[in-house]
C-alpha cells in the first residue's frame, strides 16, 4: 500500500527528472524537492496561516487577560481559550493538520531518494522491481526520455560529491574531511528555526522552541553528517526553500534572526 | 513546563525514529549472503566473518578473520584457488585465505570500492571484479599484475575459456580480455604505473546494466539484464547470435542461465521460470512458469532438473517438459545460489530459524548450520 501509492510513484517520477535533466541525480534531487513543495504549498501556507493567527493570539489583551484571571484553574481556562478561538475564528488544530499530511510525503521523499540512490545489489533489486512497466512504457512515450532500465546504476556525482557516500571535502594539510554540507544544513536549521519559530510571550512555551531551536539543527546536522550526501542535498535544498516559502508568505523577519530569547523568570508566589 | 519538554523531546525521537528507522544508510552494505562448496569446505559469507564448515558434518572448521570486525562485511561467494580461497569484502579489501587453517595468505587492497562478486581463479590468476568500476588481475603472491578499466560498477562473476576471459559489467557491455598480458601491451595509470589494459578484444554493448553471472558454454556466452533481456554471444567474436525479450515486457534478471537438455533455463526478478531453445532462443514452453514469489538465485541443476530457489523460501523443481517436482522448502528466503554437489544439495536461508542447508535430493536433512553454532 505504502509502496503502491507514494514509494513508487515518487521514485518513478525521480527517474524521469533524473533522465530529462541530463541524467545528474543531483539536479534529480533539487528539482524533485521543488517540486514537492510547490506541490504541497497550498498545506504549508494555510498551516502558517493558522500558527500565524495563534502567535499573534498570544500578545491579545483578552488573552492574557484570561490567562491571569483563570491561572489556578486549568478547566476554565481551556474553555476560555476555546471560546476565544471561536470568537476569532481560528481552528487550533489547522495548524496540526496540514503538518500530519506533509508527514508522510517528507518521508515517502525520503524513502524514494536513498533507494534510487541504491548502489549495492540489494538496494538495487529493491529499486529496479520499483520501475513500473506502465512507467517504462510512459517513458517510450516522450520524445528523447530513455527506457528507464537503461539508467541504472544512476550518476551519482554532483559536485565534489558522491552522493551515495556521506559527503567530506579533503584539504591538503588537513587530516580529515570537512562535512561542507552538514555544516550548511546545520546554518540553514537554525536560520529557519529561529526565523519561523520566534519567540512568543509564554515562558513555556518559548522553553519548548527554544529546545527545538537547539536539538533539531543539530539532529539534522547529524544525519547530514553520517548518511549519504543525496540525503543531505535534500536537507539542504529543503530548508532554503522552505525559508524562502515562509518569505513569500512575509513571515520571516530578519530581526528574529539575532532576537535573544526571553529567559523565563519565576515569580514569587503570593 | 515539563510536559511541553516531554512533548518536545518525543517529537524530536519520532522524527529521528521515522528518518533513520524506515530507512538504512546507502553506504551501509546490503546484500546477501554467498556459499561456495569445495572438495572438503563449504564457506558462507556472511557479514562480519567467513565460515568454513566441514560438508559432513556442517562442523565450523575456521573463521576468518578469527576476531570479528565491524568495518569487514562479506557477502560475495569465496573463489576456491589452490589451497586457499579468495574472497573480497565490502570495505575494499580482497583476501586469499588458507583453506586448511583460516590464515590469510595475501591481502590486496588497491581497490578503491566494494566486492560484490566472487573473484575468478584460474592458472595462478586471480581476476577480481570490483564496483570502482574495474577488474583487478592479481598473481598466486597477490601482487596486481594489471586492471581493466570499465564505465561502471563489476557486480558479476568473470567466465573464461583457454583462450579469453569474459567480463559482463554494470556499463552495459560484455568484454572479452586476454587471460595474460605483457607489460608492452599495457598503458600507464594515474600514477604512471603501466598496468592498464587499452582496449578490449571484443566487447558488445547490450544495452542496460548486467548484475548476474555469464554463462559460457560450447563456444558462446548467455548473459541476461536487468532490463530482462536474454543474449546469446558467441565467445570468439562477440557477435550476438539471439536475443529473447519476450512478447511483453518481462522483468529483470539477476539469474545466472543454466543449460539442460538443449534449453537456456533462467528465471526473472517477478519469479518467472523460462527455458528457451539453446540454438534458436525461442521459448520452449507456451508460458513461463509462475512461482509466485520473486528470484534471485540462480539455478542449481539437480540430476536432471533445474531448482530456483525463491524469497518465499522454496526451491521449486521443474525440467525441460515443464513438470514440476515437489518444491523443498525451509523457513526464510533463498537469495544465494543454490549448491549441488556430491548428492548434496546446499540452501543457504536469510531470515530462516538456520543459515545453511544440506540436504538430499527429497529435502531430508543431514545437517545444518546458523552463525551461533558453536
Amino acid at each position: 500500500m505504502w509502496d503502491s501509492l507514494i514509494i513508487k510513484p515518487f521514485i518513478n517520477t525521480l527517474l524521469l527528472i533524473y533522465n530529462l535533466t541530463g541524467e545528474n541525480f543531483g539536479i534529480a534531487i533539487i528539482v524533485f524537492t521543488i517540486l514537492v513543495k510547490l506541490i504541497t504549498h497550498p498545506l504549508i501556507a494555510r498551516q502558517i496561516k493558522s500558527s500565524a493567527a495563534l502567535q499573534d493570539l498570544q500578545k491579545d489583551e483578552e488573552y492574557l487577560e484570561m490567562q491571569k484571571k483563570y491561572k489556578n484553574d486549568k478547566e476554565r481556562l481551556a474553555q476560555a481559550q476555546m471560546d476565544l478561538y471561536k470568537k476569532k475564528g481560528i481552528k487550533p488544530f489547522a495548524s496540526c493538520l496540514p503538518t500530519l499530511l506533509q508527514f508522510p510525503i517528507i518521508i515517502g521523499l525520503y524513502q524514494s531518494i536513498i533507494q534510487t540512490m541504491g548502489t549495492a545489489p540489494l538496494q538495487v533489486f529493491n529499486l529496479v522491481s520499483k520501475i513500473g512497466m506502465g512507467m517504462a512504457n510512459f517513458f517510450s512515450f516522450i520524445p528523447g526520455v530513455k527506457n528507464p532500465f537503461t539508467l541504472i546504476p544512476l550518476n551519482n556525482n554532483f559536485l565534489w560529491m558522491d552522493l551515495s557516500q556521506p559527503d567530506r571535502v579533503y584539504i591538503p594539510g588537513i587530516s580529515f574531511g570537512i562535512p561542507v554540507l552538514a555544516i550548511f544544513v546545520v546554518i540553514t536549521s537554525i536560520i529557519q528555526n529561529k526565523l519561523i519559530n520566534p519567540s512568543g510571550g509564554d515562558p513555556q512555551a518559548n522553553q519548548a522552541t527554544g529546545m527545538m531551536n537547539i536539538y533539531m539543527p543539530l539532529l539534522m546536522g547529524w544525519f547530514a553528517y553520517s548518511l549519504s550526501s543525496g540525503l543531505a542535498l535534500y536537507f539542504a535544498i529543503s530548508n532554503v526553500l522552505s525559508l524562502l516559502q515562509y518569505a513569500a508568505l512575509g513571515r520571516v523577519k530578519i530581526k528574529d534572526l539575532f532576537k535573544k530569547k526571553a529567559v523565563p523568570t519565576k515569580k514569587p508566589s503570593a | 513546563m515539563k510536559k511541553n519538554i516531554a512533548i518536545t523531546v518525543l517529537l524530536i525521537l519520532v522524527i529521528a525514529g521515522a528518518l533513520t528507522g524506515c530507512t538504512s544508510n546507502v553506504g551501509a552494505s546490503s546484500s546477501w549472503p554467498g556459499l561456495a562448496v569445495g572438495d572438503n569446505l563449504a564457506v558462507v559469507s556472511y557479514g562480519y566473518q567467513l565460515y568454513a564448515l566441514n560438508i559432513q558434518n556442517g562442523s565450523k572448521t575456521w573463521v576468518f578473520p578469527a576476531e570479528q570486525n565491524s568495518k569487514v562485511i562479506f557477502y560475495a561467494p569465496v573463489e576456491f584457488a589452490e589451497n586457499a580461497v579468495i574472497a573480497g569484502d565490502y570495505a575494499n579489501h580482497l583476501y586469499a585465505v588458507n583453506t586448511s587453517n583460516g590464515l590469510l595468505k595475501w591481502q590486496f587492497d588497491g581497490a578503491k570500492s566494494r566486492y560484490v562478486a566472487s573473484a575468478f581463479y584460474k592458472n595462478g590468476y586471480t581476476y577480481a571484479p570490483n564496483a570502482d568500476k574495474k577488474l583487478y588481475v592479481l598473481d598466486q603472491n597477490g601482487i596486481l599484475q594489471w586492471v581493466f578499466e570499465t564505465a561502471g560498477a563489476n557486480w558479476s562473476k568473470p567466465v573464461a575459456d583457454d583462450q579469453y576471459l569474459y567480463l559482463a559489467s554494470m556499463d552495459h557491455h560484455v568484454y572479452a580480455l586476454n587471460l595474460t598480458y605483457a607489460v608492452s601491451d599495457l598503458t600507464a595509470d594515474e600514477d604512471g604505473t603501466k598496468n592498464v589494459v587499452a582496449e578490449p578484444v571484443w566487447e558488445t554493448d547490450l544495452g542496460t546494466a548486467i548484475v548476474s553471472d555469464p554463462l559460457l558454454a560450447d563456444g558462446f556466452l548467455y548473459v541476461g539484464t536487468i532490463d530482462g533481456k536474454m543474449f546469446k554471444i558467441n565467445a570468439g567474436t562477440g557477435e550476438i547470435a539471439w536475443k529473447y525479450e519476450g512478447e511483453t515486457k518481462i522483468k529483470s534478471i539477476w539469474t545466472k542461465p543454466v543449460i539442460l537438455d538443449g534449453a537456456v533455463f533462467f528465471a526473472t526478478e517477478d519469479g518467472n521460470i523460462y527455458a528457451l531453445d539453446v540454438e534458436t532462443g525461442t521459448p520452449v514452453w507456451n508460458a513461463p512458469i509462475s512461482t509466485g514469489s520473486q528470484i534471485v538465485a540462480s539455478g542449481v541443476i539437480i540430476n536432471g532438473t533445474i531448482g530456483f530457489g525463491t524469497l518465499a523460501g522454496n526451491l521449486v523443481i521443474v525440467d525441460k517438459n515443464q513438470t514440476t517436482s515437489p518444491s523443498i522448502s525451509r523457513e526464510g528466503a533463498i537469495y544465494s545460489t543454490p549448491i549441488y554437489k556430491d548428492g548434496k544439495l546446499y540452501l543457504m536461508m536469510v531470515n530462516g530459524e538456520k543459515l545453511v542447508y544440506a540436504l538430499d535430493e527429497n529435502g531430508r536433512e543431514f545437517w545444518s548450520f546458523s552463525t551461533e553454532n558453536k
